[in-house]
């Protein structure tokens, strides 16, 4: 066959064309089973852990110590979590107490912070910008001992207060980097025209930019909440007193002076995970959706 | 009433010069287009207009106002973006009210006029919807709606319709167009393209690097450009610029023969000027200039040709349908008004025709 035949349209019988490689017809295919297994394993090993918190908290004692972490449970022990959910709730009480006012104040200046580095135009925005950021790369370790020494001193020492200023302070930077980097999504053009319309720039912040953010905020309350209702550090430096430790820490007081109840700490770690898991469904389809869709050309 | 009037206006962005001293009138009730090129500083012109660019010098006037220190809001302005810049949060009727909102209006005062706006643009069945939820031409429709609910004395539009998709522009144009017929509110109106400026504007201001180039209505600009940048930047396909030398009444182009000249011109002799032919204006003859062919791109009712005379390129729009091959000589003889500009200064000398052979 010559090459103007090939390039012809006439009808001829389908054997005699050239139909791609093996590797060229089935690359595709090929990707796409690999890829989905991929995925498999690492989803299995992420589970993986969560699933042996799971067996552990609903097994006694004895069941872990002769048939190790991973076996099926010999006796389902469903109680654990009921007892484990009254002894933590002082502790869940507390946590709540911490880590609402710390996301709200966090969200609070990150938010208005980030319209201000990201809007409007003065002397130093960019080295503000900067130093606020690189803040997060203070390794929380060299801060324990003078935020310790800092709070004692004040008087703050084993407070909600202190916890709540400490997570605020550690979390600011990260949260006005995103917020910033999202403003700077937004067109400019949203705020001219609001001026116009006679906008003072409060309002703008309030009634524009705000609900603009809504997958941007929610995104944040989801992190940081998880973040800060996680910590266990600094609920270990700053209290003293079982009535101001967070749940993290609360976990701990399951762990006796000769045995440790690992069922009893699986049942904590279950419980306490449970609040964070609720935000999430709460929050996830908002920051899912893009709000700026459809604000400009599209 | 709605009158502008922009006296003397610099604008400078550190050392860079954006407006270089622009005056222009705008009547009560006028539709005046800011034509130019990108950078031209059009747009800067317009959102200093609006209060949203500091003026370094010079004095705006609206209604009688000199606004120089007013915030946007104080100024009884109205903007359309290139962008729409609708909120994204907000349903339609919301967006064309935020600032009656603001203003503190009652809820019924408010329907009133959003309804009324959204009777003028079609917008009836949509006041329940985020601008997510509309084409292009409705949300341009919406940001318009913006505008007039605020009834202002001056309407602003930054290039409002070059988002949208080439047949929407055009029946968007006339929308604008009637809208303005119907509202008789001064309106400005940015644009690059010069076709938008010559159908819409009452007055077109061509502006080139920060300065003005010429003012005047659509066919003042198209018959009589004041210099070159004019005579190029207006009508499509652009007029054709050609290098020629007067010599006897007449004037020789390139190597072409000598076309005599009617005598509503008269210029010295051996001066070097340049020539401007539109590109209509060119008929196909037995001699005349001769046009190297390179491209014909035929259009039904008339042929565009591209070509050179001479050194220099040339656009030709014939009636004829032309289907030579590229490297075929043509000869073409100008049947319309030739424009003459000093070739050293680039302004007008005068216009005239090619003087019918005795």
């Amino acid at each position: 066959m010559t090459q103007s035949d090939a390039n012809t349209l006439v009808h001829q019988p389908t054997q005699g064309f050239d139909r791609g490689t093996l590797f060229e017809r089935y690359e595709a295919k090929a990707a796409g089973v690999s890829q989905t297994l991929l995925l498999l394993v690492l989803a299995a090993v992420f589970f993986m852990p969560i699933a042996g918190s799971l067996l552990t908290s609903i097994r006694t004692v004895e069941d872990i110590t002769v048939n190790g972490a991973w076996a099926l449970p010999s006796s389902y022990e469903w109680g654990n979590l009921g007892i484990a959910f009254t002894k933590m709730l002082p502790y869940l009480k507390a946590s709540l107490i911490i880590t609402l006012p710390s996301v709200f104040g966090t969200l609070l200046v990150a938010t208005m912070s980030g319209y201000a580095l990201s809007r409007m135009r003065f002397q130093g925005r960019i080295w503000m910008f900067l130093v606020i950021v690189s803040l997060s790369f203070v390794p929380v370790h060299t801060q324990l001992i003078p935020v310790f020494k800092l709070m004692s001193n004040l008087g703050l020492h084993d407070t909600f207060t202190a916890q709540i200023i400490v997570h605020i302070m550690r979390h600011i930077p990260f949260a006005v980097l995103i917020m910033t980097n999202f403003f700077n999504t937004v067109p400019g053009e949203l705020r001219e025209a609001a001026r116009i319309d006679g906008a003072n720039e409060w309002t703008i912040f309030r009634r524009i930019y705000v609900p603009v953010a809504r997958p941007a905020i929610s995104a944040l309350i989801v992190l940081e909440f998880t973040w800060i209702w996680n910590d266990l550090l600094w609920g270990l430096v700053l209290t003293q007193g079982a009535g101001k430790k967070p749940v993290t820490v609360g976990i701990l007081a399951f762990e006796g002076e000769y045995e440790i109840a690992y069922n009893m700490i699986a049942s904590g770690a279950v419980i306490a995970a449970l609040p964070t898991l609720a935000v999430f469904l709460i929050f996830q389809k908002q920051f899912i959706r893009g709000m700026t869709m459809g604000s400009v050309k599209g | 009433m709605g009158y502008v009037a922009i006296r003397d206006v610099y604008k400078n962005y550190g050392e860079v010069q954006a407006l270089k001293g622009i005056d222009i009138e705008i009547e009560d009730g006028e539709f005046v287009a800011l034509v130019g090129p990108s950078g031209c500083g059009k747009t800067t012109l317009l959102r200093m207009i609006a209060g949203l660019e500091d003026i370094t010098s010079g004095e705006i006037h609206i209604a009688g106002r000199i606004v120089n220190d007013l915030q946007p809001k104080a100024r009884d302005i109205a903007m359309v973006f290139q962008n729409y810049a609708l909120y994204p949060h907000m349903k339609v009727a919301d967006n064309m009210s935020f600032s009656m909102q603001l203003a503190g209006a009652s809820k019924s005062e408010i329907k009133t006029k959003v309804d009324e706006a959204a009777r003028v643009l079609n917008l009836e069945n949509y006041l329940d919807r985020y601008p997510r939820e509309l084409s292009g031409g409705q949300r341009q429709r919406v940001a318009m709606g913006r505008a007039i609910v605020r009834n202002p004395k001056v309407f602003l539009f930054d290039e409002p319709l070059s988002n949208l998709d080439a047949k929407l522009r055009v029946s968007m144009r006339a929308e604008i167009k009637s809208l303005h017929h119907k509202l008789h509110t001064t309106a400005v109106y940015v644009t690059h393209d010069q076709i938008e400026a010559m159908t819409m504007a009452d007055k077109i201001v061509v502006m080139s690097e920060g300065n003005i180039e010429q003012v005047g209505t659509p066919l003042e600009l198209y018959d009589e450009p004041r210099n070159l940048f004019v005579a190029a930047f207006i009508g499509s396909p652009s007029m054709n610029l050609l290098d020629g030398v007067i010599h006897n009444g007449a004037v020789r182009i390139g190597n072409g023969p000598d076309l005599p000249l009617t005598s509503e011109i008269a210029l010295e002799d051996g001066r070097d000027v340049v020539v401007g032919i539109r590109p209509d204006t060119f008929a196909l003859t037995e001699t005349g200039l001769p046009l190297t062919l390179n491209v014909t791109e035929p259009t039904g009712a008339e042929t565009q040709v591209e070509g050179v005379i001479g050194p220099t390129k040339v656009t030709c729009l014939f009636r004829e349908r032309v289907s030579d091959q590229p490297g075929t000589v043509l000869h073409v003889t100008p049947n319309g008004r030739l424009h003459f500009f000093d070739k050293t200064t680039g302004l007008r000398l005068g216009a005239a025709r090619v003087a019918a052979k005795n």
